[in-house]
């Protein structure tokens, strides 16, 4: 079951140490405001996340042992894991609010029998995750801080559609996992209508993997040959010798992708966690696949 | 077999080892409603979670454990559990396609995914009933070789609709394929009652012709035992039995195979007292096993399954390796 070691691995991953560091959460001028969100319970990494951009960070009071960034995060008590919480650990917080995914669909059935307030964000697509930045900014009193963000993140939307505006759109295969370390074996890549497709759609390129029934499906190295895209983009989170993962593509010197010398290396530790980190990815892999556009200064 | 059983000294005991049984399984099920509740926990906590889970635990175990005993002397075989003729990867099927779906749908207090599996274990039941009967009669054979047939062709479907499924869905039809007993609530307790109750009383009516059906159906019928009738009833009791626990908490393995086995160390094999010990024991396993899971890296919860697999696994291989399993299936 290749899928369920994956989804293991990349709900782990998001764990790691993140590289870079949120500024810290002010605290909000209405926190004890009546009706105000006074104590959240976040049952997924990229909610965390979410919330502590919006500038809801300081009333997070539970979290799931899977959030590690930001680092503050460290001192907030731990419900339990990301689609198995613990119902007792979050009852003996009092949350006045949990927020919670559309994957948690048994966790909502009970925390609703347990009488407790729930909201839900969408973190599916970028345009989802953008919009729960705006949800929660508005839930939680923070609008202005939540919209600055949102507007910022659109902004670089804006700029990597002006500056790879009449360009040819790479094919790419984004590989998220591999089932066999080995080699290419079981490379999982993004199909269409994922996450990363999203991703990918944004900063300019198309997916080469055809629409199909998987959202992540297994590659054979002959399946890679046929499809033969442009650039490879493969995600090593938290891998320590990217430059080790580009040599072992040379086994395949077919791919045109490996020919042009265009297979990419991702090792950010927050590829697997689709939160505000993500988003602003999204320019850095533009980028990578328009390197000669004309890109604005950052 | 009877060589086997006990005399009458051991026989007298047997009953006061049981009343011992029952008072470790109230003693087991209190540590488990009370232990490690997290500080600040208020009277809630304690009766919308800890305790229906604690009952729920004790029901499943109980049906789990008296369902591999029944179908240990059915089948004449040590290596026989509650999921054998494949009920249970019916069930998880029902599961797994409900997840893949977008139908979100909930029968009166019942979620979608547990009436899916639910339909899917009366399917598969009602299946394996069928092709035993076109090959004629209720051979225990045909039975077990369709069953498991059965078996093996559901599994390969949950492993196709798990492939299928997107990251988060593959994800969480593996925890459901793992059991658990996270319930919130008494309703998943009243709604695993009937088919266990039920379940039971069958079971508890037909120790004696367990006992003949284990030493041989020939045996069986010559003492006026309606062999075919008596199969039937068990089949069906087990089914039911086994599709409404799963329904509810998801397959979880091990209790139905290593308890009765215990058992028949304890106090023998004669179903009159193996029933019993069966499903207290069962129950006071499965309840141990998910408070060890509960407890061991909180607020982590390790889903109940894996621990009765741990638990289970090297306990099973010291019998195997004891050889007694096997001398109490000889004849």
């Amino acid at each position: 079951m290749p899928l369920r070691t994956i989804a293991v691995a990349l709900i782990a991953i998001a764990g790691f140490p993140a590289r870079q560091a949120a500024p810290p959460a002010p605290a909000s001028a209405l926190a004890g405001m009546p009706g105000v969100p006074q104590r959240v319970v976040s049952l997924a990494p990229s909610v965390t996340e979410a919330l502590f951009a919006s500038g809801c960070g300081d009333r997070v009071v539970g979290v799931t042992s899977y959030c590690r960034y930001p680092p503050a995060t460290a001192r907030i008590a731990r419900v339990g894991g990301y689609i198995t919480p613990s119902y007792e650990a979050i009852a003996a917080l009092h949350p006045d609010l949990v927020v919670v995914l559309p994957e948690h669909e048994d966790a909502r059935r009970h925390l609703t029998r347990l009488g407790l307030n729930l909201l839900e964000l969408d973190h599916r697509s970028l345009r989802g995750v953008i919009e729960s930045l705006r949800t929660l900014g508005y839930r939680c009193h923070a609008g202005p801080r939540a919209e600055a963000l949102a507007a910022e993140i659109e902004g670089r939307f804006d700029r990597i559609a002006r500056a790879t505006a009449g360009r040819a759109r790479p094919r790419v295969v984004i590989g998220v996992a591999r089932g066999d370390e080995r080699g290419f074996g079981s490379l999982s890549a993004a199909g269409q209508g994922s996450m990363y497709d999203d991703l990918l759609i944004h900063a300019g390129g198309l997916n080469a993997v055809p629409p199909g029934p998987v959202l992540h499906p297994t590659l054979s190295a002959e399946s890679l040959l046929r499809l033969n895209p442009d650039v490879i983009v493969e995600f090593a989170p938290g891998t320590a010798d990217p430059e080790a993962r580009r040599r072992e593509w040379r086994r395949l010197p077919s791919l045109k992708a490996v020919r042009d010398g265009r297979v990419i290396v991702f090792t950010e530790d927050f590829l697997p966690v689709p939160g505000p980190r993500l988003l602003r990815f999204t320019e850095d892999l533009a980028r990578a696949l328009h390197p000669d556009a004309r890109w604005e200064a950052r | 077999m009877n060589s086997a059983w006990p005399g009458g000294a051991r026989t007298r005991r047997r009953p006061r080892f049981l009343t011992g049984v029952a008072g470790a399984a109230i003693v087991v099920a209190a540590w488990a409603s009370c232990a490690g509740l997290a500080p600040g926990s208020h009277t809630d906590v304690f009766w919308q979670i800890r305790l229906p889970r604690v009952c729920l635990g004790f029901l499943a175990g109980a049906g789990l454990a008296a369902s591999g005993m029944a179908f240990q002397s059915m089948f004449r075989n040590a290596l026989a559990t509650p999921y054998t003729l494949g009920v249970s990867s019916a069930a998880s099927l029902g599961a797994v396609l409900y997840m893949r779906s977008a139908v979100r749908v909930a029968v009166g207090d019942v979620p979608g995914v547990s009436a899916a599996a639910l339909a899917g274990a009366g399917l598969s039941a009602a299946l394996v009933y069928g092709l035993t009967r076109l090959a004629r009669g209720f051979s225990t054979a045909t039975l077990l070789l369709a069953g498991v047939a059965v078996s093996f062709s559901l599994t390969s479907l949950i492993l196709l609709t798990e492939y299928l499924s997107d990251v988060t869905t593959a994800f969480r039809m593996g925890r459901w394929l793992m059991g658990g007993l996270d319930v919130v609530g008494f309703e998943p307790v009243w709604q695993v009652v009937p088919f266990v109750g039920l379940g039971l009383v069958f079971i508890c009516l037909l120790t004696r012709e367990m006992d003949l059906l284990l030493v041989g159906e020939d045996l069986a019928a010559v003492r006026g035992v309606s062999v075919d009738r008596i199969k039937k009833v068990l089949f069906f009791s087990v089914s039911m039995m086994v599709g409404g626990i799963t329904a509810v908490c998801g397959p979880i393995g091990f209790v139905g195979l290593i308890v009765p086995h215990a058992g028949r160390l304890l106090v023998g094999p004669r179903h009159r007292y193996l029933a019993p010990f069966s499903i207290l024991g069962g129950g006071a396993f499965l309840v141990a096993c998910d408070g060890v899971g509960r407890a061991a890296v909180a607020p982590i919860e390790i889903p109940v399954g894996a621990v009765t697999a741990l638990i289970g696994g090297p306990f099973f291989l010291a019998l195997l390796l004891s050889g007694r399993p096997g001398r109490r299936f000889e004849r």
